[in-house]
């Protein structure tokens, strides 16, 4: 049965919203910063007249707090922020990440450091999303480089949250989340395959929270809600598999974080996004993710309208970075340009992954730090350059 | 009244707490409170921070969560939005309630939520071994006030009631029998419920400011506490080294989730977004490219974004793919304005203007700024109201003085951006005249629907003529 | 009434509370602290002694 589709006209940050309602969020918690705050004012409507709840709380510290503490309870819980604000929440994001707590956390992204640039697109928190919070820890981060993905990764954003019980964050950009575009989304979420955390059975003597022997999803504890029938004690502190804190023991951190970080290295393979289009074994390859991916996918077609052989690859989901398959479309590379809109955040773990698996392909920075967008001209100059 | 023992938490005991230390005594009476409330174990969150008190509620046999340092609040605001039936509530230090957690503490007291907030006051940073609080008494010795606290202490419950909360309560671990009823009576309120315990740290606190065992510290509690009567005729300086115990407020003001949920009850509307699909009663010229750009600009206050939506809505529902991009300045009214449409029948990636088949300039610093990004056979429209324009070779250049009409003809200057996309989509066969009038009229309030009628009527046949006289020549 | 008072010395910490606000002299402190049950049939079941017990270390059972 085929859903009916429905053809919008969305803003950027009003798509995640929607996708947000479609994926099940019932819980926001927010605070106002530009270039994020229409998120919030989007839920502010929607949450009310479905039945769920919005909460603009006193600052982000706050918010994130309260959306672990909703998700505990089985809500599923988002908010959304920009540089600023992502720096704040980094604290409960952690506890977020040590309790396996599912939730979803929208940041979009300004010039930075600090206040830098509110009004201003740029890439700059990439790492940031990817180490922002302390301790050891993977991280799943999607880049939405369209309205449409605005939504629909979104979607997939709580579907990852609820599957593996981890934050993860829609990594968008000022650009994406302001500009407008045609899209086209169901009716009902009938057809979006929405995934709910799994509960363990009632009445399970052998119950322990953070136990993930023999659970449907490799290394993901199935965790009951709170006040669901079954008592235990959670803190931020290092915890053996009743949750009870146990600080006195690096083999017991050892097999904790061990555990959270490989219950998303373990299941990358069912993780990772990306596409990889044009030119196939192309000796370059173009690599852009996120808003910048707009204008090299340009670039890119115009260079092979030119007769320049020229490949695209683009990360949707940054973390866990899609290693495997950057190394596969750079098989036959010399050159790989990474444009961003920063300092070589990306370009970085590009450089890092392919010395990892011992290949020699130049990396060519193209880091545009202007308050324009990346201009298709630009990446077609530096093509032709290296070409 | 015997303490049912099935409500402690065993395995987690001996507790880790001093020898004396008042966050036993507490916790007991904590307990107390929730065994004479009769509540099923598996309805309670028992929320704490970081410090001794958060160690608290790891002895409970309920929900027990303890969180980061100072968020508690948080945490318990989210669990309690989200589940109003469950019983929340919180255990926290006096560092954690009013340093870090202060801004928390002041505005979930302002939202009077339903949380019941048991304050352990021992003046002091306990668990990380004796620094100074902002409870902490005048010219006390801590290891951060090496010579004598220069600063005074803050009023936990005075805050309280500044802030909003509609009980607030204090009394001491001395005495204990107070603590479950206080306790009680937070619970039972229907807000946001606030008792402070003074609590003796003799680790933390007592040892370094004269205490030889942890009984003086209980002796001192029990000798220097007074009830809010005895306080009201005293003198300050009599009340000086006192401790007031007592309830200082018991109020009631609607709950914070109880407004919510009045106020989702009331609403019956829905803004989920309209479904543009394409209306064949749309017809029009097919496009002349694969892609189409047009920029709008001038200044902020001239409705450009509200015109660039408008034209992009109305290329969706002629079943077209469009993408509209908006850059400004950061001024809240005048500074810069652009508005970028891109409309192709296929895929659009770069979604700004590279190259424009059609400039609206309106005024004279935007004309300058982008007349050499039209491409070679484009289209120029300046608003001649605050333009001079130039004949550019190759580009086909109009004018019309767009804001003057507006402003002198129609009444209204406000009409101008509508004029605009008249003239713009008189200019371009590919765009149907109906779909952009329905957009108009369905983005724009009843109230200015003839003004703006009008107004695009105008610029239509403005249009219209300025594009049959290109073709003319 | 003959209450029984109990002491749960693993979780005793010998802080002297139980003995210091005793109204009847029922606890008795050795020199290291630990408490111990000494005049029982002293016991009016005020409760002071179980309520004030930071460890949950004291039960009265009142008969």
């Amino acid at each position: 049965m085929s859903t009916k589709m429905k053809v919008c006209l969305l803003q950027g940050n009003e798509a995640c919203a929607e996708g947000a309602i479609a994926a099940g969020c019932n819980f926001f918690a927010g605070y106002p910063i530009t270039p994020a705050t229409e998120i919030a004012e989007a839920l502010s409507k929607r949450l009310p007249q479905t039945k769920g709840m919005f909460l603009q709380m006193e600052d982000e510290l706050a918010c994130m707090g309260a959306v672990c503490g909703a998700s505990l309870t089985g809500a599923k819980a988002m908010t959304a922020t920009s540089g600023p604000g992502f720096t704040l929440l980094q604290e409960n994001i952690g506890f977020a990440i040590i309790n396996d707590i599912p939730c979803v956390i929208a940041d979009v992204q300004r010039g930075g450091p600090s206040t830098g640039l509110p009004t201003l697109s740029a890439q700059g928190d990439v790492m940031q999303a990817r180490w922002g919070t302390h301790g050891d820890h993977q991280m799943i981060a999607l880049a939405p480089s369209s309205v449409s993905e605005c939504y629909y990764l979104t979607v997939e954003a709580f579907n990852y949250a609820e599957k593996y019980r981890t934050p993860v964050i829609l990594l968008s950009d000022a650009i994406i989340g302001h500009m407008r575009e045609r899209i086209d989304i169901p009716e009902t979420n009938e057809g979006l395959n929405i995934f709910n955390r799994i509960q363990p059975a009632k009445g399970r003597k052998d119950y322990r929270p953070y136990d993930a022997e023999g659970a449907a999803v490799w290394g993901v504890p199935e965790q009951a809600n709170i006040g669901t029938g079954y008592r235990n004690y959670m803190s931020g502190c290092c915890h053996d598999e009743t949750g009870s804190p146990k600080m006195g023991s690096h083999t017991v951190a050892r097999q904790l974080v061990g555990r959270l970080c490989d219950k998303i290295t373990h299941n990358r393979d069912d993780i990772v996004r990306y596409e990889n289009k044009y030119a196939q074994n192309a000796k370059l390859v173009v690599l852009a993710y996120g808003s910048v991916a707009r204008p090299a996918e340009a670039a890119v077609k115009e260079a092979l309208a030119q007769g320049m052989q020229v490949g695209f690859f683009r990360p949707i989901t940054l973390w866990p970075s899609p290693d495997k398959e950057i190394i596969q479309a750079l098989n036959s590379a010399d050159t790989v340009i990474v444009p961003e809109m920063n300092y070589g955040q990306y370009a970085g773990e590009v450089e890092r992954i392919l010395g990892a698996a011992g290949k020699s392909v130049k990396v060519v920075k193209l880091d545009e730090l202007g308050s324009e967008m990346i201009l298709p001209n630009t990446i077609l100059s530096k093509i032709k350059e290296v070409y | 009244m015997a303490l049912d023992k099935k409500l402690l938490r065993t395995a987690e005991f001996p507790t880790i707490w001093c020898p004396g230390c008042g966050h036993g005594v507490v916790t007991q009476g904590v307990i107390r409170a929730c065994n004479d409330m009769g509540w099923d174990k598996d309805d309670i969150f028992a929320v704490s921070g970081i410090g001794c008190s958060a160690r608290t509620t790891a002895y409970m046999d309920f929900n027990s969560v303890q969180t980061t340092h100072g968020r508690a609040l948080a945490f318990a605001t989210g669990m309690k939005a989200a589940h109003p039936e469950k019983h929340v509530f919180l255990l926290l230090g006096d560092g954690d309630c009013m340093s870090i957690g202060g801004n928390h503490f002041m505005h979930s007291c302002k939202r009077n939520i339903d949380l019941t907030v048991v304050v352990l006051n021992n003046f002091i940073y306990g668990m990380t071994g004796g620094q100074v609080s902002p409870t902490t008494p005048h010219n006390a010795i801590s290891t951060t006030t090496a010579y004598g606290n220069i600063d005074e202490p803050v009023d936990i419950c005075k805050i309280a009631i500044a802030a909003g909360a509609t009980f607030v309560a204090r009394t001491t671990a001395y005495h204990a029998a107070q603590i479950p009823d206080l306790v009680k009576r937070g619970f039972k309120n229907h807000g946001f419920s606030v008792i402070e315990v003074l609590d003796p740290c003799p680790t933390g606190f007592g040892g370094r400011n004269g205490f030889k065992a942890v009984t003086q510290m209980y002796d001192k509690l029990r000798d220097n506490s007074i009830t809010i009567e005895q306080a009201s005729k005293l003198s300050e300086e009599e009340l000086e080294g006192k401790y007031v115990i007592g309830v200082f407020k018991d109020s009631t003001r609607e709950e914070y989730l109880d407004k919510y949920k009045r106020m989702v009850e009331g609403i019956k509307n829905s803004t989920a977004p309209k479904d543009l699909s394409a209306n064949s009663n749309y017809k029009a010229e097919p496009l002349k490219a694969p892609r189409y750009e047009c920029r709008l600009s001038g200044s902020g206050g001239q409705g450009l974004l509200m015109s660039g939506i408008i034209f992009c809505e109305t290329m969706i529902r002629q079943g077209k793919n469009a993408v509209h991009a908006q850059s400004y300045g950061v001024e809240a009214r005048g500074g810069k304005s652009r508005s970028d449409v891109i409309v192709s029948d296929g895929e659009i990636n770069f979604p700004e203007v590279a190259s424009a088949d059609l400039l609206l300039a309106m005024t004279q610093d935007s004309y300058e700024e982008y007349r050499g990004g039209v491409k070679d056979g484009g289209m120029i429209v300046t608003d001649s109201t605050f333009v001079k324009a130039e004949k550019i070779p190759g580009r086909r250049c109009y004018e019309y003085p767009i804001t003057n009409y507006a402003k002198d003809t129609l009444g209204e200057i406000r009409s101008a951006n509508i004029l605009a996309l008249g003239i713009i989509t008189g200019l371009n066969k590919f765009i149907c005249k109906d779909a952009m009038m329905d957009t108009v009229l369905g983005r724009l309030p009843k109230k200015v629907h003839e003004l703006n009628i009008k107004a695009f009527e105008e610029g239509y046949e403005v249009g219209r003529k300025m594009l049959e006289s290109k073709e003319a020549e | 009434m003959a209450n029984t008072v109990s002491i749960n010395l693993k979780w005793c910490k010998k802080c002297g509370l139980c003995a210091h606000y005793c109204p009847k002299g029922v606890f008795e402190l050795d020199k290291f602290g630990t408490p111990s049950v000494k005049a029982e049939d002293q016991c009016v079941g005020c409760m002071q002694c179980e309520i004030r017990c930071p460890d949950f270390a004291i039960t009265v059972a009142k008969k």
